[in-house]
């Protein structure tokens, strides 16, 4: 009877084991699961929205950066990343005082103008003459982000400083918008909210007017030529802006890489060991949980980012603008999220290689860099295998 | 017993009445609780006066008249400030322009000036435009913005349906915060 018993649990188990072998991963640019029918509905609509090509009678320009979401966001898949690279501008105004010339056209510096424009001779948008110092910004993809965007401020806050403690100068702390909030989105953390990233990206990026920005962009601070822009403003809606804002909210992370092969997945194993004693787990955390929320997809789940959100020094090298509290040399950690679908990597596109991108580590991570470029070709190796399987 | 008006409220109600007009100094009647005064009171209307009743006539005029200048100017005023206030309680909660360029209004106190520069209304929609003086907190920045505030009518009221940012610009020199007025002063 008792060994009954025991075959009936041990199968039970077996079978509980399978279901959850069996339960798959969102691939990649598929949304998240858990998701009802109606967010399912959501996600579709949202893509939709997220593809479409804006004109110059829709709205577009006439100063912009391109004429759709996924114009930049469409390697591998739609929500990915791109080969466009921004520029972006702002003034220091002593130490600790950053301004980011919204009144000169700043921050986000528009490379493109529509025919009407240009026939005005203007072909761009200028760097502003405050401007003390400019970025340049790749297309960061956006799998995982409405995960990101949904891990309470608190969590965030509770790993600001508590690292200067280990002797290697780390020390995040948490970058504000100019609002107050606790900022997350950008490179330079700046921006509090996936919707305020998005409803910033219509006008920033595709110079397309809202309910919540209803007036042009300017150029360098002198507003439009009135007969350059045929659409009448908002160019869009509130319910357009909450469209592409639910295709992100609901895009899943990119299903995490397994190797089938034992020597690779051993490798890996060894580099993650590898990525936590060389302290790179100290800024880029493997995972953080996101909070409480009414949308089962994205209650209390955990997000494999890769990063504390913090903003950090990267030293003189990297540094370039100021950013609300950001100082020219800190940046927020980059989420690693997707890393392995990535062709060019730091926060402005420069580093063709991941080798190359740890060597640039400066600053808060040049004990980090310092101690990777001492390993031998087989610790690299299986380092560089691990970060393969994110 | 311990009359009903406290002898500086009598005095300023006194004060308040010849202001007005409703008494004058000349012709103030022997029973008036009002002391006579050098002070207070029109300087024309403390001249004796060669015909009583045409003047007393056109005095009560003047008085009606100025009245109704500073009661429509405390309406007015007042309005403005319950309309302030309640555009400053329905901001909370909003958020207005996106990325880095937006603010999402989180109490009153980040709105340090509010201004009404335009209203339009028609049966369906009330538009603002405002200028605001914006600061997250005593360590931030502060920002000048103008917004476009759009009300829709819901039922009997009206009920804010969304916040548009037209222009933002953080201010330099935020103006040193003004000093409280001492009691009685006028600024």
């Amino acid at each position: 009877m008792m060994k009954a018993d025991g075959v009936i649990r041990a199968l039970l188990f077996s079978l509980l084991l399978i279901g959850c072998r069996t339960q798959k991963q969102p691939g990649l640019g598929e949304p998240l699961a858990d998701l009802t029918p109606a967010q399912r509905r959501e996600f579709e609509e949202g893509k939709q929205a997220f593809q479409r090509v804006f004109e110059p009678k829709d709205g577009l320009g006439p100063l912009f950066n391109a004429n759709s979401c996924a114009e930049c966001h469409e390697q591998p898949v739609v929500g990915g990343t791109g080969d466009e690279v921004e520029v972006h501008a702002t003034r220091s105004v002593g130490p600790n005082s950053c301004d980011p010339l919204f009144q000169e056209g700043g921050p986000v510096i528009q490379q493109h103008a529509t025919p009407l424009l240009k026939a005005k001779g203007i072909e761009k948008e200028e760097i502003p003459p405050h401007a003390t110092s400019q970025g340049r910004r790749s297309t960061p993809a956006l799998f995982g982000f409405g995960l990101v965007d949904a891990v309470p401020e608190a969590t965030i806050l509770a790993h600001e400083g508590r690292y200067g403690a280990n002797g290697d100068g780390i020390a995040g702390r948490a970058n504000r918008t100019i609002d107050g909030r606790v900022g997350r989105f950008g490179r330079k953390a700046a921006v509090a909210a996936l919707h305020d990233f998005n409803a910033g990206a219509f006008p920033q990026e595709m110079g397309v007017t809202t309910p919540l920005s209803p007036v042009e962009e300017t150029i360098n601070g002198t507003p439009v030529p009135p007969d350059t822009d045929p659409a009448p403003d908002p160019e869009i809606s509130l319910e357009e802006i909450e469209r592409v804002t639910a295709f992100i909210r609901f895009l899943a992370p990119p299903p995490e890489q397994v190797f089938t092969n034992h020597h690779d997945r051993h490798l890996a194993k060894r580099g993650r060991r590898l990525f936590a004693n060389l302290n790179c787990a100290v800024c880029h955390i493997p995972k953080l949980e996101t909070g409480p929320s009414s949308i089962q997809a994205l209650d209390r789940k955990a997000v494999a980012l890769y990063s504390d959100l913090l903003l950090h020094d990267m030293g003189s090298e990297l540094a370039d603008i100021c950013l609300e509290r950001a100082h020219p040399s800190e940046f927020r950690t980059e989420l690693l999220m997707g890393l392995r679908f990535r062709e060019h990597f730091l926060h402005d596109g420069s580093a063709k290689t991941i080798q190359e991108a740890i060597e640039r580590h400066g600053g808060e991570a040049r004990k980090s860099r310092d101690r990777y470029k001492a390993l031998g070709d087989a610790d690299k190796n299986a380092l560089l295998k691990f970060l393969q399987t994110i | 017993m311990k009359p009903f008006l406290g002898t500086t409220m009598k005095k300023s109600f006194c004060r308040l009445r010849r202001f007005f007009g409703v008494e004058r100094t000349i012709d103030r009647p022997k029973n008036s609780a009002c002391p006579r005064s050098s002070r207070g009171g029109a300087p024309e209307l403390r001249q004796p006066m060669s015909k009583p009743n045409n003047l007393q006539a056109s005095g009560r005029c003047l008085a009606a008249l100025r009245m109704t200048i500073i009661a429509v100017g405390i309406i007015a005023l007042g309005a403005q400030a319950s309309e302030v206030d309640q555009l400053k309680s329905d901001l909370i909660g909003q958020c207005m322009g996106g990325r880095e360029k937006c603010w999402k209004f989180q109490s009153r106190d980040q709105i340090k000036e509010l201004v009404i520069k335009n209203k339009t209304e028609d049966s369906q929609k009330r538009v603002y435009t405002i200028a605001l003086q914006l600061q997250a907190g005593p360590t931030s920045g502060r920002y000048a913005a103008e917004a476009r505030v759009e009300y829709t009518k819901a039922g009997a009221g009206w009920k804010i349906k969304q916040v548009g940012l037209l222009s933002l610009a953080k201010v330099e020199s935020p103006a040193p915060a003004r000093a409280p007025l001492a009691p009685g002063k006028r600024p």
